[in-house]
């Protein structure tokens, strides 16, 4: 189903104004956010002023009791020209009990395509190869009453480039099921500021997901380990990353490897809260050319468990929360070499 | 009276077929050969990788192409093997592709391979490494280069076997053809494929 909405203002940007925002609290976004009330308020973020940036973001909407939903948000990058626009900072919220939120760069379009501002929700939102070539912007999945503003001012000089008109698609999942709940609305804004200085740096990301996973009912600490080297021009630094997946999972770790996929050190990150896994934001790992991260995705079922009846009760590779699993990577890294997807 | 069995090469009579030990406890680990796995129609089709043999890249769900393999083995513990899987470049040595890891239980293949066993649940594609192949991220290139397949074995009690194989890796020959091509060929962007 496509719809159109117009009732929000989601997208703004004035490139004639500029300015350095870092160190002025004025330009600190406004947080209305009740964390003890149940359920809890929709979050409330305003955008940047003018000329500091631009806005994405959903509106609000209902989760019914047993059920997911997954929609996905189209948007151009506001402005006119080809001078690209420099983003070193993001503050993305969300609604408690959002499942994930990621924004993409729209590249081979299938079957999932939108105008600025249309939305697409369910059906061809949720089959994952519609955006199989689609580089990955920012993701957040922190959610928790009280944890749902995530603000990432990037390290000196490192940016986002976006091009004015640039299609972008927001992805927003909310679970208001068994293994995870909504207790109020749906809802996410992201707020993208300009990065102020001469000399920018520009930020590559990774999406990895391993494939074929299958996770069965008395099935205890089983494991997928992969590889995504990205390091195409030479060494990089990491400086973020999370991990995801759904129910089963008990333990996601990231390593980093050379260039023969061989471990470097230990895990940089690890997660085992599947509901809620952390964002590491403050991370300076140095990639030698050629390496990347390896992620491994540890799984138990309890053996009265199900997740697809049609499957044995196993959960296999897909996106919905109840029945499937997921075992994806998020990296954020510079210099960019180029927008890295591993499958 | 107390009956001993002495435990032969079909592994423990209280362990599932193939999970226990299988085959020659005396015996260090063997492998018959490594084999690739063609997915079809749900059943997966066991192709002998080696001798430059061309191996099906295959698309999943989500996207890019992977290669399925897996090895043929005896003289070890069946249950939870581990298995890791890459390409390598046969002038070099250099790793030309991401590695998978998985584990898998054992069970025995059938006629005329019974004496050797194999990752349960094949079809599921879920019990064999998946190598992910392309896109190529690192820009060299894939489909139609030849590759050395690596592909080691471990067992709970650390029995290891590394076995290599020269292959052909090959885009399928239908529709992603193309893309495949496009995909797991030198210097791959974002975007310039129809995925």
């Amino acid at each position: 189903m496509r719809l159109t909405f117009c009732a929000i203002p989601v997208a703004f940007l004035a490139l004639a104004a500029c300015g350095d925002h870092h160190d002025d609290p004025d330009m600190a976004p406004d947080l209305a956010m009740t964390p003890d009330l149940a359920p809890p308020t929709d979050v409330v973020l305003d955008p940047p002023a003018a000329g500091m940036g631009f806005q994405l973001g959903t509106p609000v909407f209902d989760i019914a009791a047993g059920t997911e939903k997954q929609a996905c948000y189209f948007f151009t990058v506001p402005g006119t020209g080809t001078d690209p626009l420099w983003v070193s900072r993001t503050v993305a919220a969300l609604n408690p009990g959002s499942h994930h939120l990621n924004v993409f760069r729209v590249k081979t379009v299938k079957a999932l395509d939108g105008k600025n501002g249309d939305v697409v929700e369910d059906g061809e939102c949720w089959k994952s190869g519609n955006w199989a070539d689609w580089p990955l912007v920012i993701n957040n999945q922190e959610s928790a009453i009280g944890k749902n503003v995530v603000d990432w001012q990037l390290p000196t000089d490192v940016a986002h480039r976006f091009t004015p008109g640039e299609k972008l698609m927001l992805q927003i999942h909310y679970v208001n099921a068994s293994t995870q709940k909504t207790p109020g609305h749906g809802k996410g804004i992201v707020n993208f500021y300009k990065y102020a200085g001469a000399s920018p740096i520009e930020l590559g990301t990774v999406f990895a997901t391993n494939q074929n996973i299958k996770v069965c009912p008395g099935e205890a600490e089983k494991s997928f380990y992969t590889t995504c080297r990205f390091a195409k021009a030479g060494p990089v630094t990491i400086v973020g990353a999370n991990g995801h997946f759904h129910s089963r999972g008990i333990k996601f770790e990231m390593n980093l490897v050379d260039s023969m996929n061989t471990t470097m050190g230990g895990m940089f990150y690890t997660s085992t809260t599947w509901d809620d896994p952390p964002f590491t934001r403050d991370l300076a790992l140095t990639v030698p050319a050629m390496g990347g991260i390896g992620w491994t995705c540890e799984y138990s079922m309890p053996a009265a468990d199900c997740g697809d009846p049609a499957n044995s009760c196993c959960a296999t590779f897909g996106g919905h929360v109840d029945t499937q699993e997921h075992c994806n990577a998020f990296v954020y890294y510079y210099p960019k070499s180029q927008d890295a997807s591993c499958f | 009276m107390l009956v001993v069995t002495a435990l032969g090469p079909t592994g423990c009579s209280s362990e599932p077929e193939g999970c226990g030990f299988v085959g020659d406890e005396a015996g260090k680990m063997e492998v018959a050969y490594p084999f690739v796995l063609d997915p079809g129609d749900g059943v997966a089709k066991i192709i002998e990788a080696g001798a430059g043999n061309p191996v099906p890249l295959r698309q999943p769900v989500q996207g890019g192409f992977v290669i399925y393999t897996g090895l043929l083995l005896r003289n070890l513990d069946g249950c939870r093997v581990t298995m890791r899987a890459q390409l390598k470049d046969p002038a070099t040595g250099n790793v030309i592709s991401n590695l998978d890891q998985r584990q898998a239980d054992l069970e025995r293949a059938p006629s005329p391979h019974d004496d050797w066993w194999r990752p349960i649940d094949l079809d599921s594609l879920s019990t064999v490494p998946n190598i992910p192949a392309c896109p190529d991220a690192l820009g060299r290139g894939i489909a139609g280069q030849p590759a050395v397949l690596e592909i080691t074995a471990t067992d709970s009690k650390k029995r290891t076997a590394t076995v290599a194989a020269e292959v052909l890796p090959v885009c399928p020959d239908n529709e992603l053809k193309a893309a495949c091509e496009c995909s797991c060929g030198p210097n791959f962007m974002p975007g310039q494929c129809e995925s």
